[in-house]
């Protein structure tokens, strides 16, 4: 009797699970649909979308984005700019988060800058970087020209753009790192630092031995959000440099957007932009699993 | 004081000074840039401090009017869109910390999978659907294309921060009487209240500093956004950058206040998913 009043009891509390879902399942439903409908979308020639038929052609779609020229070029774009940032970002964060861990006045007023530019719209972000770095009127070769160095014409010319991109993205990201590792180095105690003091530890070696090995899973974290995040990057080379020079700053995103508004080529952006999300999800998926792994092999 | 330690001092200051300044200097150059007149801003060699210093380009925004318009249009869209969003994912996130239910297990999968789609994945449907729909170019529209990524992102933050809610309380509360929904009502929501207000800011500020789904889906510029505002200043042949950071110093400038104020909050709620694995 007791054990049935048990189960029936269960049986309820999972009915109102399903229905606190309900809601939130309706709206997520609605993403679902949308990703599908891309899919979809992917198989449907460019006039078939324009036109609201359907046209299936197959491969074709698939097979000119990854015959394009372009779209080696952007690919090759997106994947430095990812990397070019991440590594940046992180060897900021090490070093940064090592600083404020020691706590001394002035950490708190220090935490707000580093946030300040995290919260701001990247639209906002790209706007003022875009004036700072004019050629002639801009303060970033303003200050260049007063330590005796000529500074390139930033968004024009091909090289200096793909820094100033990645200047940009670094400086709106490394804040999100910084604080994930400072949220992380925070829990190491002191007193094992201490004690590896007392026995004749050296800063660097208690560094590369107690804290760095602490930090482990909080950079796997930071590259898990990180990677696919700058493999999405958008607004600020939007508002930056439009792809530009010579396309020497287009990323996929860019592309993507681009061939579908502005071509109006909707099956092969839609294309790419499906192999875009395959990717992203090949990577968080096997990246989680090595992770998890490793996580095993250390227990 | 050691020598050694005054040594690492200097030299933690000097990492922490040189980052800040790097970081905050672009804020700092923006609101210079927006209280000097138009010669000034292109005199050669650069001069910093504003000299004269004045307040026309705020005149002249506010007295253009379209920036208070793009500004309504942006709260009314953040506030709306995180409102609906709070109401839904509250009791999805609770039934997902605290039951355990095989539906439950399937729609967390699924939440994990659609989180990884790039926004511009979903914006090319997005845009035949609301065409179809004739919900391009309306606010009803922008606010739905939102739902989903607000949705899922508090989903994940409010679930971190439901699971720390202590059993024994919510099995009181049952026994006294409170059904599923007042728990959450009297227990769960006043309790978690500040990771809630955090997931809240945090929300919405995405849909506050959103850009690319708005640019695809507002034409109209009475509905335009504040992002798309400032985007159409650039776009222009000629830009005007004494109004241009004008607006963006109005833009940025709830944004700096809130993180002031609610600096340790928002470390919170950002790195409350990042640590706990």
């Amino acid at each position: 009797m007791r054990q049935k009043k048990y189960v029936v009891l269960k049986q309820r509390r999972k009915r109102t699970g399903i229905l606190l879902c309900i809601p939130a399942f309706l709206v997520v439903a609605y993403a679902i649909y949308m990703l599908g409908y891309a899919l979809v979308m992917s198989f449907n020639s460019n006039m078939g979308v324009l036109s609201g038929e359907y046209h299936f052609v197959g491969w074709e779609n698939y097979r000119k984005v990854l015959e394009s020229e372009e779209m080696r070029g952007v690919v090759g774009n997106t994947l430095l700019y990812a990397a070019a940032t991440i590594v940046t970002e992180l060897g900021i964060g090490l070093l940064v988060s090592a600083a404020l861990r020691r706590n001394l006045r002035g950490s708190q007023a220090a935490k707000v800058c580093i946030m300040l530019p995290m919260m701001m719209a990247p639209i906002a972000s790209g706007t003022i970087w875009r004036w700072m770095l004019t050629d002639r009127y801009g303060i970033v070769n303003h200050l260049l020209g007063l330590l005796n160095i000529d500074g390139p014409m930033w968004l024009a010319d091909k090289l200096a753009a793909k820094f100033a991109i990645l200047f940009v993205s670094v400086w709106t990201a490394a804040p999100f790192v910084i604080l994930v590792l400072l949220a992380s180095i925070s829990s190491v105690s002191d007193d094992i630092i201490e004690a590896a003091r007392i026995d004749g530890a050296g800063g660097l070696q208690v560094y590369w031995n107690i804290i760095f090995p602490h930090l482990k899973s909080a950079i796997a974290v930071i590259l898990l959000i990180r990677i696919p995040d700058a493999l999405k990057m958008y607004d600020i080379v939007y508002i930056l440099t439009d792809g530009g020079p010579a396309n020497a700053t287009q990323v996929i995103s860019f592309y993507v957007y681009n061939k579908g508004f502005t071509s109006l080529k909707f099956g092969e952006a839609a294309a790419a932009s499906f192999l875009l999300f395959l990717f992203i999800a090949a990577f968080s998926v096997f990246f989680n699993s090595l992770v998890n792994r490793n996580k095993k092999k250390g227990r | 004081m050691t020598k050694k330690k005054i040594f690492t001092n200097i030299y933690t200051y000097f990492i922490l000074i040189v980052v800040s300044v790097f970081l905050i200097f672009p804020f700092i150059w923006l609101v210079f840039t927006s209280v000097k007149t138009e010669v000034q801003l292109f005199e050669v060699p650069v001069k910093i401090l504003p000299d004269p210093f004045t307040i026309k380009n705020y005149i002249d925004v506010i007295q253009d009017g379209s920036m208070m318009v793009y500004l309504k249009n942006s709260l009314l869209i953040s506030v709306l869109t995180t409102g609906i969003a709070l109401v839904i994912s509250i009791p999805a996130a609770y039934a997902l910390a605290k039951i355990k239910f095989r539906a439950g297990m399937a729609f967390f999968m699924i939440i994990l999978v659609i989180r990884m789609v790039p926004g511009v994945t979903q914006i090319l449907p997005m845009f035949q659907v609301l065409t179809r729909l004739h919900l391009i170019n309306t606010r009803i529209g922008l606010i739905i294309s939102y739902l989903p990524g607000s949705v899922i992102f508090m989903i994940m933050l409010l679930r971190t921060f439901f699971m720390e809610f202590p059993q024994e309380l919510e099995d009181a509360g049952m026994i006294d009487g409170l059904g599923t929904v007042g728990v959450i009502r009297r227990l769960v929501i006043p309790i978690s209240l500040p990771g809630i207000c955090s997931a809240t800011l945090m929300s919405f500020l995405s849909s506050w500093n959103e850009f690319m789904y708005a640019s695809v889906i507002i034409r109209s510029p009475e509905l335009k956004t504040m992002p798309l505002g400032i985007q159409s200043y650039v776009s222009t042949f000629q830009i005007y950058w004494g109004k241009l950071t004008a607006n963006a110093v109005i833009y940025v400038l709830p944004v700096v206040l809130f993180t002031i104020f609610a600096s340790k909050g928002l470390i919170q709620g950002m790195t409350a998913g990042a640590v706990k694995e």
